[in-house]
């Protein structure tokens, strides 16, 4: 099973099968309500290594995306289009695209032991552009 | 053990095969000084989320239709289905769920590399005014 990230609307990003390492995704709705509620939230989390790179071949991407956790409210580009595939055996499970994600959370955990580094992101789709979520299941690549 | 999960209207029926755990909870105020009316049913359902590695761009499984279940908008009818759960063992129906009008609280989808296959956990509760409608019974063939 591998998983595909793209961010774009910054500086685009991508992230391929040899970086991401687990994704969740969450349709969230207040647990305590009478009846199906309007307050609903789409949450993404990726996890993923930062493998550093050999002789600063390649560029670290992962950088941008702590660039992108700091980014200020009133800056355009704090909302930007996320989109994550899970591809397994030559089919796209899940594709999950947010076109406004903004920045909920952001760990990076350096350990010397494992000689990478972890990322945690957490995205949210902007609330009450909810509704423009995509989210597709089996397909073929 | 055998999980047979179904919604009608509109349908969707999950396949035993990545059903895995069911749990049904009756959720009482616990400060209450007497019998109260502010009861709440929630059911739990977990399971895999299978590709198919033969003929990809076809489902494995149907659990593409609860993630688009998950972002329907109180407004619309869809988003209240009704929800029955037989729980099969030996040849017979030990048990039957069944929920005439539930939504969905939350939704979850897991996937890890290491794992193969993704998990999903989902939580849907009884509209709360319409609690007689729920049934639970068992034991019949």
């Amino acid at each position: 099973m591998g998983f595909r990230f793209k961010v774009t609307g910054g500086k685009d990003v991508e992230f391929d099968e040899t970086i991401i390492t687990a994704v969740e995704f969450l349709s969230d709705t207040p647990d305590s309500s009478n009846a199906r509620s309007n307050d609903l939230g789409v949450v993404l989390k990726v996890t993923g290594r930062i493998n550093f790179s050999l002789g600063a071949e390649v560029d670290d991407s992962t950088v941008e995306l702590a660039n992108w956790a700091l980014m200020a409210s009133d800056q355009a580009d704090c909302y930007r289009e996320a989109q994550v595939q899970i591809v397994n055996g030559g089919q796209i499970v899940r594709q999950y695209k947010y076109p406004n994600a903004f920045v909920m959370g952001y760990t990076e955990d350096l350990d010397d032991g494992e000689g990478v580094g972890t990322f945690v992101l957490t995205l949210k789709q902007k609330k009450d552009l909810t509704s423009k979520v995509e989210l597709k299941g089996n397909f073929e690549e | 053990m055998a999980f047979l999960f179904s919604t009608a209207d509109p349908e969707i029926t999950l396949e035993a095969e990545s059903t895995e755990q069911i749990s049904f909870q009756v959720e009482i105020p616990q400060d209450s000084r007497a019998r109260t009316k502010d009861v709440g049913v929630t059911m739990i359902i977990k399971g895999k989320i299978l590709p198919d590695t033969e003929s990809a761009g076809n489902a494995a499984d149907s659990t593409a239709k609860l993630m688009e279940w998950s972002i329907v908008p109180a407004e619309k009818k869809e988003a209240y289905r009704s929800v029955k759960v037989q729980v099969t063992s030996g040849g017979i129906t030990t048990r039957q769920y069944e929920l005439p009008n539930a939504f969905i609280v939350d939704y979850f989808e897991d996937f890890t590399d290491a794992e193969g296959v993704g998990q999903f956990t989902l939580k849907i509760k009884q509209m709360k005014n319409k609690l007689s409608g729920v049934k639970v019974t068992g034991g019949f063939q």
